[in-house]
């Protein structure tokens, strides 16, 4: 929601308070603001202010003196005087438990005291203010009863919406060294507890026992819709002492569910609008490096904007795809166009801007792309060093492929 | 049960000079300019480095910060007791509620004795970073950024042919697993949200705008018959006979050590296993600590406790011999430990010579704790 249509939103305020006047005691040079007992003023009143102007929202408070409110301002309140004036905390009531109140600034406009807060108010959680001008450096001030207030932003009202759009890899049947799953989100994730809505579920219908890696800083892409899941690499990893004692996480010839539970809650808080299961069969683990000597190119048609097309013979990672092949022209100038990886990541395609220009061209594979199973164009996953036949190009930063779009 | 390990394991470095993208030379990249409050995209590992700069890493950002904060140079009077559901304070510090409160890192101001929070405000893709101080009293305060003196360090360059989200932000990411400073570098560790690989920078500090870093790739063996590399998801420098030494747990689990001076471009780097955590932990952080005038490194795991380990036995310690059929109830070889009863401890920092200050889960409450805690207990 726009801060222009919150603003429009009624405010639920829920105190305003009718006070005495302001008198102040004589002793503290307060000069012109006499003592004027007994008299009824306007109310003071604290409420939220959400022009959108002055955005994000802040907490004002009116009907108090302009004279006592600019000797409070020259007199040079100190963060801590402006905490015990006239502090916000998150709550319906006052905190007895040491709570800190929110950290913000205040400052003094004419007859407005005004706190800004660091942080924009959550939409729909209750603050509880309690202004107090004989706690600050202008006390005693006497006759002037504490006023405490609550307010609260609207709620948003958000419903359960997100779901999980994609799951790569994308194939039935995955090695049992399998690495990662790429979970895709049709909307922003929240972060902090994406291994309790995960669960992998064996054909005996039993789950397995921590077979991911579970990292504090959870693998998400910048804008949380893509969480990078994978598997414990000491299971994985052959001669290591996970691998030992639990095993690998999974085992061929099994079939497993991957499970998504609806508890995941997105970003505005929300749990997923449903669950999400991927059924798949496990297969021979996979120790072969990817060769891009094995790879087919379909070269497009000159003057066309049909897709350049490389086909592998298993699936490449789907994240990696997306950034680690490059085509130039003979002349080194980039090619760029629209990437999709199709038939299960064993095919990439490169969709044009413009229409293909009769020549030479040269594919740059970065060495880092990886297959599924984690090994990559150098190396595999956990080289058997007994048998260096299985490394491939070993250093290498690159491979160069070679395709022609030949004139008509 | 133990959880040292038996296989041999022979680690082999292999570096590789990357060229690293850095803050705009003259822009931020001047320790003393007094700029424009550093744009954190996110506060995650903290560590104080030379003259009291706190060194912040900022995953979202792909960068490391170094704030000078300004703090005391003496610590208060006050001995703080310690807080009890400290993200509940934090989370009325930032104005929201407590599941809305991601703690991630703390550190000891090393004059002050300020403990400093780094903190996520939100959990989704809006979530804002924060720092919070923690004084003698027990007083938290957000640390106001703006007009701090800071320099910044790219750590990776995000290139424009990358896969974007519907907003045009790339998919890819780097989240750093940890920070620690050592003989005029910081040691970044990460994790690729794409590529599984070993990911360690090595950045000169101070930052200045025309430098290259190290990227450190380290593999490791595993009884002689495989070869691998893997992340590194905490580590910690130290010293044995004055020789400068990093220590750091991979996240398929083996500790290794390996002396600073020997990463160097280019060359093959023999590193040694000390210890396997073994299956279903993962090493939380690590310090070392002074107890009756010895030194000691500590390891939080996230279930196996703490592990307490004499550096003269890390000096000592072979590389530790193969076995081919470990079990669970394969006794532990490598480095000697002990277990501490710390479960729950999630990390730690040195507070002063007689102190280390944790973050806490209890256990029965559930409750998240800051507490002080005396190194003659661990």
């Amino acid at each position: 929601m726009d801060l222009a249509s919150r603003a429009l939103r009624a405010l639920r305020i829920s105190a305003a308070v009718v006070a005495p006047v302001l008198v102040a005691s004589p002793s503290l040079g307060l000069g012109e603001v006499q003592a004027d007992a007994g008299q009824t003023a306007a109310p003071i009143a604290i409420h939220l202010d959400t022009n959108p102007l002055t955005a994000p929202s802040s907490v004002v408070a009116v009907g108090l003196d302009r004279r006592v409110l600019a000797t409070l301002d020259s007199a040079g309140p100190t963060a801590e005087d402006w905490q015990r004036l006239f502090p916000i905390y998150t709550g319906a009531e006052l905190p007895t438990d040491g709570r800190p109140p929110v950290a913000g600034k205040w400052t003094v406009e004419g007859e407005v005291l005004r706190f800004r807060p660091r942080f924009p108010f959550d939409p729909g959680l209750t603050y509880v203010t309690r202004l107090d001008l004989s706690a600050g450096p202008l006390a005693p001030v006497d006759l002037i009863p504490p006023v405490i207030a609550t307010f609260a932003l609207p709620a948003e009202i958000t419903e359960s919406s997100t779901v999980v759009s994609q799951v790569f890899p994308t194939a039935s049947e995955l090695p049992e060294n399998l690495l990662r799953f790429y979970l895709h989100f049709s909307a922003p994730m929240s972060r902090g507890e994406a291994y309790a809505h995960i669960r992998l579920i064996d054909d005996q219908g039993q789950p397995a026992n921590r077979p991911f890696l579970e990292i504090d800083e959870e693998l998400w892409d910048p804008g949380m819709r893509r969480l990078t899941l994978f598997f414990d690499p000491g299971r994985i990893k052959r001669g290591l002492r996970p691998h030992f004692e639990a095993g690998p996480p999974l085992t061929a010839g099994t079939t497993y569910r991957l499970v998504i539970d609806a508890g995941w809650r997105d970003a505005n808080d929300q749990p997923l609008a449903e669950g999400f299961e991927k059924t798949f069969r496990v297969t021979a683990p996979d120790r072969q490096a990817p060769n891009p000597s094995d790879w087919s190119i379909v070269a497009p048609a000159v003057a066309s904007r049909e897709p350049l097309e490389l086909r592998f013979p298993e699936p490449l990672d789907h994240g990696l795809l997306q950034r680690v092949l490059h085509v130039e022209t003979a002349d080194g100038i980039p090619v760029i166009g629209e990437v999709r990886v199709t038939n299960g990541e064993r095919r990439f395609r490169l969709l044009p801007q413009v229409p293909w220009r009769a020549g030479s061209y040269t594919i740059t594979v970065e060495t880092i792309l990886e297959d599924i199973a984690g090994n990559n164009l150098n190396t595999v996953f956990d080289v058997d060093v007994k048998n260096s036949g299985s490394q491939v190009g070993r250093g290498r930063k690159v491979f160069e492929l070679q395709f022609d779009v030949d004139p008509r | 049960m133990s959880s040292t390990a038996r296989h041999a394991l022979i680690f082999v470095a292999m570096l590789a000079m990357v060229s690293f993208a850095w803050a705009e030379p003259g822009k931020d990249a001047s320790p003393s300019q007094k700029a424009s409050a550093p744009a954190l995209e996110s506060a995650g590992q903290l560590t104080f480095g030379p003259d009291n700069i706190l060194f912040a890493a900022d995953s979202r950002g792909t960068a490391v910060y170094a704030l000078d904060l300004g703090d005391s140079d003496k610590p208060s009077d006050e001995e703080m007791a310690g807080i009890e559901d400290v993200d509940e304070k934090v989370a009325g510090l930032l104005g929201t509620t407590p599941r809305q409160v991601l703690i991630q890192d703390i550190a000891v101001h090393p004059k002050s004795k300020n403990i400093y929070l780094s903190v996520s405000r939100g959990r989704g893709d809006d979530a804002k970073p924060a720092i919070v101080k923690v004084d003698g009293k027990g007083n938290l305060s957000l640390v106001d950024l703006t007009g701090v003196s800071y320099t910044k360090a790219m750590i990776s360059n995000v290139p424009a042919e990358d896969a974007k989200d519907r907003r045009g932000r790339p998919l890819r990411a780097m989240a750093i697993t940890d920070i620690a400073y050592s003989g005029g570098h910081l040691y970044v560790a990460g994790l690729s949200n794409e590529e599984f690989a070993s990911n360690l920078r090595k950045v000169p500090y101070p930052f200045t705008g025309d430098m290259t870093a190290t990227s450190v790739e380290i593999y490791h063996g595993a009884h002689g018959a495989y070869e691998t590399h893997s992340p590194i998801s905490t580590l910690m420098p130290y010293e044995i006979e004055g020789e400068a030494h990093l220590l750091a747990a991979y996240t398929c689990t083996p500790l290794v050590t390996f002396p600073l001076d020997k990463l160097e471009d280019g060359k093959h780097l023999k590193g040694k296993t000390i210890a396997e955590l073994g299956f279903g932990n993962r090493p939380l952080d690590m310090i070392s600590f002074d107890k009756d005038g010895e030194p000691y490194i500590l390891v939080l795991n996230s279930s196996r406790g703490g592990m307490k380990i004499d550096p003269k036995d890390v000096e000592k310690a072979e590389a530790i011999v193969t076995h081919e059929h470990i079990t669970r109830d394969t006794p532990a070889a490598g480095v000697p430990y002990v277990t501490l009863p710390m479960a729950g401890v999630l990390r730690a920092d040195n507070f002063d010579d007689k102190h280390l200050v944790v973050l806490r889960r209890d256990l029965n409450t559930g409750g998240l704790q800051l507490r002080l805690w005396r190194t003659e207990w661990i």
